[in-house]
């Protein structure tokens, strides 16, 4: 273990899962909260892209070893098919990305004295550090959004044996060497844990986690509270008063197209419901815009820079189900339709009962929306008045706090 | 997705067989992963060369029987012999003068006869989980073993070439279990199972048919040639190449040896970051600088 270096700044390295861009949109504020504690300390980004395009878009320095890192975004989306992802298995298989780029990660801290480590869901640090104790080479504080793998019942009873294999490895792991993780941080709070159990002759999800977590409550990147109020936002991007204005946007990573064809094969019906509809569809920075077709009067952009103010300022969002943007839209009480990714056991289970415990959002199942069903809950989430759950917006504050004992 | 793709690709001939190899990285030294035996082939070094490949020249091709190569099924075109053969042939058609050797298992014997027989294309010895013809295999996977005829066979009664040739799924299924002995392995026990959709029985039962390779005695004499540096990695639970086997080459040679106390037969795929570490370390001390950790004693 280093020394403690008492007057020398706080040195971090950083690692948040590209897997999606919520993570370095939480770990970002994370980092800016932890510096008003310590204004002088530095922060190495060990990133891959889209993360990296992130974190230099807001200076941020980005570690030089990062391009040895193996890509894991590109990974999740060969793992992937019209829209469905089965996430269990995708990490599964990136077994050997995940071995090289705990190799980058270990040299980088071997060769540089770091006061901590942030691991985002970088799961080749938690895993080897434990699998490996005296391989740790300083404080380490691990963050989560969700504890625990889960099979999809309709995959039959070997994921189930996989997911059930898999969990009890990292409950042995942590329970055996309470050392490692020097803090362990769920991003939610415990009504946020599904009520599962971990598999068979393992214990519930919502017994363990928080013997072994604490809770800084969900942590947003911003909170729409500070954007202004709806309707400054709305004069601020042109959005009249007689529209309603529709936002498709599916993520950061590039498994949504199918998704967005879909939509779009649903805006006629959904224009001859709703004819001050305006529908705006952002691609993301993984899709181009040219590999659809727009019927005419649907909007298409690529990237929309603050894409959460407009997702503040919308009257509806279709959206993919990932955490991130649906707690946007849950912040902003902005009405929305979400269609997780088939196979996808956090955007089913885990995302799904975090909304549901919102009360914000309307669930779709992809393979049974076609145009008219699609259409029909889009004129009835705009009717509905239903009353979000608050989200706090204290929550990176509070994770900092739970930090800086840790230097 | 692979980690890393290789930047080069060839074939080359021998005497009929084609055998594919790949390069990775462009590092000033090479080192060349020698495929073991042909149930699995290049890919079972997987966790080891996206790695290796950021420093060094990396090196590996599919063996005789397997992968992107030929299948030969006369017994003459397996066994040592062939396979050092194979080992120069690559290293003549890269342009490699001398490399750090790399064998697992079945290659282990490979990477000793190199060192002790061609000394000037090996500048170092790295095996994991070697045989050696100086120690008995265990009885359950013994010569008597495979060539035993055996119905309805249970449990190492399916280590037998007629039941290879029946049902090899099964055997594969059963081997894999074998060398991931560890718990929570399902994936590695995967990946053993599906390379072995890349061979046959027949190539298997060939393989171990083949003649000795009589212009390379292995014997004690041979191991205590070798000078260069070595390092022997073992797995203390290995049910498949005894623990002595690397015990009898550092005997032998003096050189390095590594114990994994709960691993079996496949450290370098079960516990791949300690095992990397390891040979990072190994090879920093004998072959550059840099920092290092010494690689004798034993890993929990």
């Amino acid at each position: 273990m280093n020394k403690k270096r008492i007057k020398a700044p706080k040195r971090v390295l950083y690692l948040s899962s590209p897997i999606g861009l919520g993570h370095a949109r939480r770990d970002l504020a994370i980092a800016r909260e932890l510096r008003t504690h310590f204004p002088d300390m530095q922060v190495d980004w060990l990133a891959q892209d889209p993360v990296t395009r992130f974190l230099m878009a807001n200076n941020e320095r980005v570690h030089p070893d990062s391009v040895r890192l193996a890509n894991e975004s590109a990974h999740i989306e060969a793992e992937s098919g019209e829209h469905d992802l089965n996430a269990f298995m995708a990490i599964r298989n990136m077994d050997e990305i995940l071995v090289k780029n705990f190799m980058v990660f270990q040299e980088a801290v071997e060769q540089q004295d770091y006061d901590l480590v942030i691991a985002d869901e970088a799961w080749d640090v938690d895993h080897f550090w434990h699998e490996h104790p005296e391989l740790k080479r300083t404080q380490v504080a691990w963050f989560t959004d969700f504890v625990g793998w889960v099979p999809i019942p309709e995959n039959g009873a070997r994921e189930a044996f996989l997911t059930t294999d898999y969990n009890a490895e990292m409950i042995g792991h942590v329970e055996n060497n309470p050392d490692i993780r020097d803090r362990a941080i769920f991003v939610g709070n415990p009504d946020d844990i599904i009520p599962h159990s971990f598999g068979k002759d393992l214990p519930q999800m919502r017994d363990w986690v928080p013997q072994h977590y604490d809770f800084s409550g969900y942590i947003i990147g911003q909170h729409p509270d500070e954007f202004g109020s709806r309707a400054e936002l709305r004069h601020k991007f042109g959005y009249q008063d007689g529209e309603k204005i529709c936002i498709v946007t599916v993520g950061g990573s590039g498994v949504g197209s199918n998704l967005i064809r879909r939509i779009l094969a649903a805006y006629p019906a959904a224009k001859s419901k709703i004819p001050e509809l305006r529908m705006i569809v952002v691609t993301g920075p993984r899709l181009d815009p040219a590999m659809f077709n727009f019927p005419t009067g649907v909007e298409a952009r690529a990237f929309v820079p603050n894409l959460d103010h407009h997702l503040a300022a919308c009257d509806l969002a279709l959206v993919q189900g990932g955490l991130t943007t649906s707690m946007e839209l849950v912040a902003a009480g902005t009405p929305f339709l979400y269609f997780p990714l088939k196979n996808h056991f956090e955007q089913n289970f885990h995302v799904a009962q975090r909304l549901d415990r919102y009360n914000a959002g309307r669930k779709m199942i992809y393979d049974d929306c076609d145009p008219d069903n699609i259409a029909q809950a889009m004129v009835e989430e705009l009717s509905n008045s239903k009353t979000f759950k608050p989200v706090e917006s204290d929550g990176a504050e509070r994770a900092a706090k739970m930090l800086v004992d840790l230097f | 997705m692979r980690a890393v793709l290789p930047n080069h690709e060839g074939i080359i001939d021998r005497n009929g067989v084609r055998l594919h190899y790949e390069i990775y990285g462009n590092g000033p030294q090479t080192i060349l992963f020698i495929p073991t035996w042909m149930l699995v082939h290049s890919r079972s070094y997987k966790a080891q060369i996206p790695y290796f490949s950021d420093k060094y020249r990396c090196i590996t091709w599919d063996p005789r029987g397997n992968g992107k190569s030929d299948r030969p099924t006369d017994p003459q075109g397996f066994g040592q012999g062939q396979y050092v053969g194979d080992a120069l042939a690559i290293l003549d058609a890269t342009d490699t003068k001398s490399a750090i050797v790399f064998g697992y298992s079945q290659s282990g014997p490979t990477c000793a006869i190199l060192a002790a027989y061609h000394a000037d294309r090996v500048q170092a010895v790295v095996t994991v989980g070697t045989h050696t013809p100086l120690v008995p295999r265990f009885e359950h996977n013994s010569e008597a073993s495979y060539n035993s005829v055996v119905k309805n066979p249970k449990g190492w009664e399916k280590y037998n070439r007629g039941y290879w040739k029946t049902n090899l799924p099964d055997f594969a299924e059963f081997f894999s279990d074998q060398i991931f002995i560890e718990p929570h392995s399902t994936k590695q026990r995967e990946d053993v199972r599906h390379w072995s959709k890349g061979t046959t029985g027949e190539v298997l039962a060939a393989s171990m048919a083949a003649p000795d390779a009589a212009q390379y005695p292995l014997d004690a004499a041979a191991y205590q040639r070798i000078t260069c540096p070595m390092l022997a990695v073992h797995g203390r639970l290995d049910p498949i190449a005894p623990l002595a086997a690397s015990q009898k080459v550092a005997e032998l040679t003096g050189c390095d040896l590594l114990v994994f106390d709960q691993a079996g037969h496949a450290p370098h795929a079960r516990y791949p970051v300690k095992f990397n570490l390891a040979v990072r370390d190994f090879l920093n001390k004998h072959l550059g600088t840099g920092h290092l950790n010494s690689a004798k004693g034993k890993v929990s």
